[in-house]
């Protein structure tokens, strides 16, 4: 019954030697084993190393993020005095972060409002340009996609492993890139690197240069990583395996791959012109050198709204995936979220004007603002189908299936409050404001990252053979949920009534939402570090997970977990669809566990 | 045409959540009327959604060793329905905002047309008249900066043509529902039209009995606040001003009067609160550039170690190209140029200012010049007008306060 046994042989065979061994087991003391590691070529290592980076670097964000949530509890404030000798002394308040300065006569040292704000528009430009370029665009696909997508198409491993391996060296630089710009005090451009600001401030220093250069580098391991996963999909599907016997996450990973190799060499060279304004005065952007600073926010986007669904789609894969094996039911629709990823990718390119409704020609403006719309369309699809999965179906409330559910949650409210920042003029109102904050957070976060808490938890026992302790991981999701809606659904309503965003201070009305908000986040941060304690104890003392302890059909679940270094004993061969829960037996499961459905009455429902 | 409170916007239940009120604008109802249907349109599909799945989870929950029950794996027509149905009410939505989009971009004919100039940090505001704004406002109880109050007629269109003296700013009016980035190479515009000034708004009571708007006591007027929406350094968040609206006779009075009828120490010290304030202080505070407390008439030492007085041509030359000749300690400092944001009467204001907050700005020749024969009176730029108000006083000239009282 199971996907393997048409060779003939059986599902473990007994060979014995190295072959059997998890394919994390040492080489006999630690330096070889680093070496080992440091010189793997197996996606699944990579895809390890790659989730180990990048939880460092969302540990990072993190706390810039908890930085800038708390220096927003207090709006700052100067307060002037009179000392008794009549001297007007003049203070700061409401600062947690001020460096302060040294007066060049006196010798005295002040704190004025300035240096704070300087430091907190560094706190949440490095928050910014960590999540985006080194957690949130690489997360998914480099790390579950690395492990993942070889295994759930039957493969050995990724098309190019060697490429592989350099893609990882590659990001591992970009990254400390950055780290490096954030060693030379950080910089504060924000993320996004606007012109002109970015070309002329902290003149005469190269930590914005670094900085860029990260983003740069990093971009070459999106596009490297997307290549090797586009050929993978194209040439390494298990035989038996056709397009549409994919599993649905290897086709978000596809369509993400498409617009990570097209799309990701805008931002290369757009960076790079950067770097020649700034460096060498060359003018492009700067109108003091002539150039054209739109012309920056053009290049920019066309990139950076692309990106949004690099960052979106793979989260999406993971979620079909979970819901289809906690609800042990073929997906509903299976072909409409295939094409509605493939349709997210391709409506991807044509949105970026909506960032500059604010800047931009106004016959263009109206044109994005219609294209904009169109992005709602495969977006609510998928969510009707994911939803109409659940029909009918054997839900269990695992911690995969809540965080699932999460992602609806998060992700609805995400999508809906999108509409308003589409229509043009409540967008002129919005735009620039705490609701857009509020708004890309539902998407990056209760998409993008409870996505990958979904997955992680979904994979965890294929990836390390260890369980979790799914009571002790349920009280992390609870944490998380209830901090991020804490923390962000206040936003909404910050922006609606006035707030822009960026801001170091604020009207003194605001406080309460910032404050509200602020502890929010800390809850946020508590269920975070929650998760990561009950992955070190499943790690220290987890029982031992079995091969499929989901249920799952497709093909990871029939390797071992966790799986040897080749992944399969022999080459699969698939004669079933990923999610053919009415007629299949899961791989390693005893068809006496599994009570299937009176075949007659499968026969009269697939008949429509 | 429509005004705020009796809009339909406006009325929509829980606007009172999102909104701290109704709109100030011609455009804003129509801004608010489209956010409050788009948030009920999302509410009903969030709960239907959610609704469903609650249903789903709860009826469909796992029981060990029972399968799942069979149901068709797809169907054409739920997804056809599921797909066109919403992609209509996309268009309503798209044609509410393009349409109160058009509102917002086409301005009514006459009323005022007046420049905004942003700068890193301030607004500098020129009405037709050639007067800039006369008065600024305490952004709150604590704060030490003020911001800079402009005056604009009720029911009466104003179009304000944008630009940026260096990096990107944007003007947002959160009471109009409306925002406009602001670029360094080229105009863009923004306009509005005030509502009526509601019955039992505040009115305008100056404290100081010596103030030259005396006669605006008693006006009623509504605050609405300016805020830079796109990112610009240090002081992004304390770039802010407050657009006031005024009944149409009492605005025509002022404008009249401009700030021009000002002294000069007075004119000074207003345009000192609208454009240095940010970066100088007046009260020996370090901030990012020189506090100009006793600061004209000093012997300072520049950035390659010349020294240099204090006096009217290095403030006017500071002004105009700060980058020419920096004071030690503040090298790496980019202060923007005024040129063409204040012209040589502002500047003799500013200098007046400057003069009568510094104990040493003295009427003899400077010991440090060069030419001992060269008088202050000599050199250009250096108005007579100036001279009265030079006095050595350390403190700043009282000023009046357009502190409201009800």
């Amino acid at each position: 019954m199971t996907t393997l046994d048409h060779s003939g042989h059986p599902s473990t065979p007994a060979h014995g030697g190295h072959h059997d061994e998890p394919y994390y087991t040492g080489k006999g003391g630690v330096w070889p084993t680093i070496v080992d590691w440091a010189s793997t070529v197996d996606h699944k290592k990579l895809g390890v190393m790659y989730l180990t980076a990048i939880l460092v670097l969302f540990f990072l964000g993190g706390v810039a993020a908890l930085a800038v949530r708390t220096e927003l509890l207090e709006p700052v404030t100067t307060v002037t005095t009179i000392t008794a000798s009549g001297q007007a002394v003049t203070r700061t308040e409401g600062q947690l972060f001020n460096p302060g300065k040294v007066d060049p006569v006196t010798g005295e040292v002040s704190y004025p409002a300035d240096l704070g704000n300087n430091y907190y528009n560094r706190l949440f430009t490095m928050h910014g340009a960590i999540m985006v370029f080194m957690v949130i665009v690489p997360g998914i696909p480099a790390s579950l996609g690395n492990f993942f997508l070889p295994l759930m198409l039957g493969a050995k491993d990724v098309a190019f492993p060697r490429l592989n391996l350099l893609s990882w060296y590659v990001y591992t630089l970009g990254s400390l890139f950055g780290v490096l710009a954030i060693a030379y005090h950080g910089v504060d451009t924000g993320w996004t690197f606007y012109t002109p600001y970015s070309t002329t401030t902290d003149a005469g220093h190269w930590r914005v240069v670094y900085m860029i250069l990260a983003a740069f580098t990093l971009g070459f391991s999106s596009i490297l990583t997307g290549l090797n996963f586009v050929v993978t999909v194209h040439k390494l599907r298990a035989p038996g395996m056709g397009w549409f016997d994919m599993p649905l996450f290897c086709w978000a990973i596809y369509a993400t791959a498409i617009i990570q190799v097209l799309a990701t060499p805008v931002i290369g060279i757009t960076l790079l012109l950067l770097v020649f304004e700034r460096v060498f005065r060359v003018g492009i952007f700067d109108p003091g050198l002539g150039g054209d600073p739109v012309l920056y926010q053009h290049f920019f986007w066309f990139y950076s709204h692309p990106v949004v669904y690099v960052m979106i789609l793979p989260g999406m894969g993971v979620i079909s995936d979970v819901i289809a094996v906690h609800s042990r039911k073929p997906i509903f629709g299976y072909r409409a979220i295939a094409f509605a990823s493939l349709g997210i990718a391709g409506v991807a390119f044509i949105v970026w004007g909506h960032h500059m409704f604010a800047s931009m020609s106004e016959m263009a403006s109206v044109v994005f603002s219609a294209l904009t719309f169109l992005v709602a369309i495969p977006t609510a699809v998928k969510i009707f189908n994911w939803i109409a999965t659940m029909y009918k179906g054997s839900i269990a409330m695992t911690t995969p299936m809540i965080y699932a559910l999460i992602f609806l949650f998060l992700f609805a409210i995400g999508g809906l409050t999108g509409l308003p920042l589409a229509t043009l003029n409540t967008d002129l109102h919005l735009h620039d404001s705490y609701f857009v904050v509020a708004h890309f957070h539902y998407v990056m976060f209760g998409g993008t990252i409870v996505a990958l808490l979904a997955g992680l938890h979904h994979w965890w026992p294929k990836m390390f053979g260890k369980m979790y302790n799914q009571k002790a991981a349920n009280i992390g999701a609870l944490l998380v949920f209830v901090g991020f809606n804490v923390t962000f659904f206040t936003q909404f309503f910050l922006g609606t009534q006035g707030m822009p965003r960026r801001y170091a201070s604020y009207p003194a009305e605001f406080q309460i939402y910032h404050v509200i908000s602020t502890y929010g986040s800390y809850i946020l941060g508590i269920g975070f570090m929650w998760h990561l304690l009950v992955f070190i104890y499943s790690l220290a003392a987890g029982p031992k997970a079995k091969d499929n302890p989901w249920g799952g059909l497709t093909l990871e679940w029939v390797a071992a977990s966790p799986p040897t270094e080749h992944n399969f004993d022999h080459e699969p061969i698939v004669t079933h669809g990923p999610y053919d829960y009415d007629t299949q037996v899961p791989p390693k499961w005893d068809p006496k566990d599994w009570p299937l459905p009176d075949p007659a009455k499968v026969a009269a429902a697939h008949r429509h | 045409m429509t005004f705020l409170a009796d809009g339909p916007g406006a009325s929509i239940p829980l606007h009172s959540w999102w909104y701290k009120g109704p709109g100030g604008s011609s455009y804003s109802d129509a801004s608010d009327f489209a956010f409050m249907t788009i948030f009920w349109y999302s509410v009903v599909w969030f709960v239907a959604l959610f609704a469903i799945t609650t249903y789903f989870v709860v009826k469909y929950r796992r029981k060990e060793g029972q399968a799942s029950e069979v149901s068709p794996q797809h169907n054409t027509k739920i997804e056809l329905i599921w797909t066109v149905l919403p992609s209509l009410t996309l268009v309503v939505m798209f044609v509410m905002g393009f349409r109160g989009y058009s509102d917002m971009l086409v301005p009514k004919g006459g009323g005022l047309d007046c420049d905004l100039l942003a700068q890193k940090w301030s607004w500098s505001l020129k009405y037709p008249t050639g007067g800039s704004n006369t008065e600024s406002l305490k952004a709150n109880e604590l704060a030490s900066t003020t911001v800079p109050i402009y005056y604009f007629p009720e029911e009466t269109p104003v179009k304000l043509r944008l630009i940026s003296k260096d990096v990107m700013h944007a003007l947002w009016v959160p009471d109009f529902r409306a925002k406009v980035d602001i670029l360094p190479n080229r105009y863009t515009k923004f306009w509005f039209e005030s509502g009526k000034i509601p019955a039992g708004a505040k009115t305008l009571m100056f404290a100081d009995i010596t103030d030259p708007f005396h006669f605006l006591d008693g006006v009623p007027y509504v605050d609405h606040a300016i805020h830079c929406a796109e990112y610009c350094g240090d002081f992004h968040s304390d770039m802010a001003a407050v657009i006031r609206i005024i009944p149409k006779d009492a605005f025509a009075e002022w404008l009249k009067k401009g700030d021009a009828a000002l002294p000069p120490v007075q004119r000074g010290q207003k345009i000192w609160e609208t454009n240095c304030q940010t970066c100088h202080s007046i009260d020996g505070t370090l901030r990012t550039g020189p506090s100009w407390k006793d600061l004209f008439g000093r012997t300072e030492t520049m950035t390659d170690g010349s020294t240099v007085v204090v006096d009217d041509n290095y403030t006017r030359e500071s002004i105009y190209e700060p980058q020419k000749r920096i004071v030690g300690g503040f090298g790496g400092v980019i202060m923007p140029t005024f040129a063409g944001a204040l012209d040589a009467d502002q500047i003799n204001a500013l200098i007046a200012y400057m003069k009568s907050i510094s104990v040493n700005a003295k009427e003899e020749p400077d010991p440090a010049d060069p030419k001992p024969d060269a008088k202050p009176g000599d050199k250009p730029g250096d108005k007579p007008e100036a001279k009265p108000d030079a006095k050595p006083e350390a403190k700043p000239a009282e000023t009046p306060k357009a502190e409201p009282k009800k």
